[in-house]
């Protein structure tokens, strides 16, 4: 490549490689002097990124599925456990109110006579709201 | 799908992005003299371009889920080396450093060869100077890296004439500035 370039050449096929320039654009290549330049370089950005590649590894290891399994095995257990709780309390609360009991309301605005509240409890009524009565 | 030279950009940043080693590193291989280079065009200095290119592989490995077209892995790439590299020079400017000389290496060349080095970098410095940002990144790919200008033009999503324009006249520039003063043997 000469001085002889008109500019014309700039937009006509491919220009090559310019002998000249690359000769002298060679001495900013790090390995001119170091020749192990290159193979140091890697060893700096394979040695920064273990770390973030190993963080990787384990990202992929871990599916969908194995994310789902994970849940599963605390979600389902305790599901389960919520929904036999439910039921037994649910069969279970309408047997377990008497057919007489002391009225919380009423323990609260009514005479008792000179009887502690403890006392009238002590007789056996079972106490409970009027709202869960009516 | 497994790892090899033969792999396309694409197939390697998929490998890279499970953290499969031995693909981040052939990416490493493939373009580390390219980010180099990028990184030089616009730091001038020897060490800021080697960490600006080395920090940008780390960037690009942090950030490779976002490369939304693997295939164009280099293109990205460059992008995040010239940002790197920008911001690096923003930074040391900020601390006004001492201007080191392109290329100032930890070997031991002999002393003749020393002074023609350092010579010579000191002209091509000062004549690279005079480029703007795009041709200096073009002329070193092309010239340097041995990039084809097809490769530069798709990887730099630059038109094919525009990437043969900036060529021809940054190496025109540099001729004008070099030819007196460089002998023809370097």
């Amino acid at each position: 490549m000469t001085d002889d370039i008109t500019d014309l050449d700039a937009y006509r096929g491919d220009p090559g490689l310019d002998p000249e320039v690359s000769a002298w654009l060679r001495v900013l290549d790090p390995a001119t002097e170091e020749p192990n330049y290159w193979f140091r370089f890697r060893s700096w950005v394979a040695e920064g990124a273990g770390p973030e590649l190993a963080r990787r590894r384990l990202l992929a290891d871990v599916s969908v599925g194995d994310v789902l399994q994970a849940w599963s095995r605390t979600l389902v257990p305790t599901a389960l456990a919520a929904a036999a709780a439910a039921a037994f309390l649910l069969f279970q609360s309408p047997a377990t109110v008497p057919e007489n009991p002391l009225l919380v309301e009423d323990l609260l605005v009514a005479e008792l006579g000179d009887e502690p509240i403890p006392a009238a409890l002590a007789v056996g009524n079972a106490v409970t709201f009027a709202a869960d009565r009516f | 799908m497994k790892t090899s030279e033969d792999s396309t950009d694409g197939e390697l940043v998929e490998l890279a992005c499970r953290g499969d080693e031995r693909a981040f590193g052939l990416l490493v291989q493939r373009y580390e003299r390219a980010a180099y280079s990028v990184a030089l065009s616009v730091t001038g200095k020897h060490e800021d371009a080697e960490d600006a290119a080395q920090e940008s592989f780390m960037v690009a490995l942090e950030r490779l889920d976002e490369c939304r077209n693997p295939d164009r892995f280099a293109g990205w790439l460059m992008t995040i080396v010239r940002n790197r590299s920008r911001n690096l020079i923003r930074r040391l400017s900020l601390r006004d450093t001492d201007q080191i000389p392109i290329g100032a290496m930890s070997s031991r060349p002999t002393p003749d060869r020393v002074t023609e080095t350092s010579e010579l970098r000191g002209q091509l410095r000062a004549a690279l100077d005079q480029l703007s940002d795009i041709q200096r990144e073009i002329v070193l790919l092309h010239d340097l890296e041995g990039w084809k200008h097809r490769e530069i033009a798709e990887r730099l999503d630059l038109p094919s004439g525009t990437v043969r324009s900036h060529l021809h006249f940054a190496r025109k520039a540099l001729r004008k500035a070099l030819k007196g003063p460089v002998s023809a043997d370097i």
